[in-house]
């Protein structure tokens, strides 16, 4: 009977219910999961309800919301849902030892997920990106001749632009 | 149409198995549906309003209802922001009359829809969300008869997917 019902009174009906039993719901059956992970208002409402109103912000690049589809507003919720958590539990940061030759000059840490590392000597720099999605690990890196002494780094959403100020030795 | 004569006057309502029912204009108009039809019929015609989306069993309970509050103030128009005050709570009297099967619940709650009656419509809803809230899936799919057509490895994935919101 529930699945004879238009989707827009199931709607309601997951109006009323907490995040957890909307997912439960959605776990049925592939037609209701379908229906579930389509309905952008239905994201909004949660987002409303789990995000806005606990005062916790949202992804700041995120799509613009005319733009997002159902599956990006989830996964603003879910974003908003994991960091809240990591702020609220009591976890040790994990601590990770790194030998290195040379003096880290500048840092940056972008979107959350990489980390912008240059190390330097008066002759020569190396230019780390770290991923920090799970373990962090070197995804990239880079020598450049003289030391790296400042940095800065625009970020427009789609495309991330690092300049670097290299100091004469 | 004045307040005075609304109150005496009486709406014929015909149901798809054509049964016809004469209730007060108070109650009849607690539907936004027939409060509209009512309108542009205006009130000289003694015409019956047809409802061929209800039939006879069904509108007898959602009369049933709308006779119990029809001194109920209009209820508010729909705010965005409503979110943070909803409760899962049910009036006494509404949760002694939604104690009916799940198909005449989902009968009351199709009827309520088709004829804009939003507070009734907010009872049945809350009502499934009570019987779906805090069930494991497979509580949810016994409960209301839904077959699962996922297979193992698809309902494991799917279950993995949605392990960030299941304590919420």
């Amino acid at each position: 009977m529930l699945l004879a019902i238009p989707w827009d009174i199931c709607h309601r009906i997951c109006s009323w219910l907490p995040l957890g039993s909307v997912v439960s719901l959605r776990q049925t059956c592939s037609q209701i999961n379908q229906s579930v992970s389509d309905d952008k208002q239905l994201w909004l409402n949660l987002i409303a309800r789990y995000v806005l109103c606990h005062s916790i912000n949202l992804h700041p690049l995120r799509t613009k919301l005319e733009d997002a589809s159902a599956k990006h507003v989830e996964s603003w919720l879910r974003c908003a849902i994991y960091s809240q958590r990591v702020f609220s539990s009591e976890l040790k940061p994990n601590i990770f030892r790194v030998k290195l030759n040379l003096h880290v000059t500048w840092l940056k840490i972008i979107r959350i997920r990489w980390c912008l590392v240059a190390s330097s000597s008066p002759n020569e720099s190396r230019l780390t990106i770290w991923n920090l999605d799970g373990t962090p690990s070197i995804s990239k890196e880079y020598f450049i001749s003289g030391p790296v002494v400042d940095g800065l780094v625009d970020d427009d959403g789609s495309q991330i632009i690092a300049a670097l100020t290299i100091g004469a030795t | 149409m004045s307040t005075t004569e609304d109150k005496t006057r009486k709406v014929k309502l015909v149901t798809s198995d054509n049964e016809e029912f004469e209730v007060d204009w108070e109650v009849a108009t607690r539907s936004v549906l027939i409060k509209h039809m009512l309108e542009d019929i205006g009130e000289s015609e003694e015409q019956a309003i047809p409802l061929p989306n209800v039939t006879a069993n069904v509108l007898k309970k959602v009369l049933e209802w709308c006779e119990h509050h029809r001194k109920d103030p209009e209820p508010a128009p729909e705010s965005s922001d409503d979110n943070r005050k909803r409760t899962l709570e049910i009036g006494d009297w509404d949760a002694k009359f939604i104690q009916v099967d799940q198909e005449m619940l989902f009968e009351i709650i199709l009827a309520a829809n088709y004829l804009d009656i939003k507070a009734l419509l907010d009872v049945g809803c809350k009502t499934v969300a009570n019987m779906i809230k805090g069930k494991q899936p497979e509580e949810i799919r016994k409960m209301f008869n839904i077959v699962n057509d996922f297979t193992p490895e698809e309902e494991a994935q799917i279950k993995k997917e949605n392990e960030w919101a299941e304590d919420r």
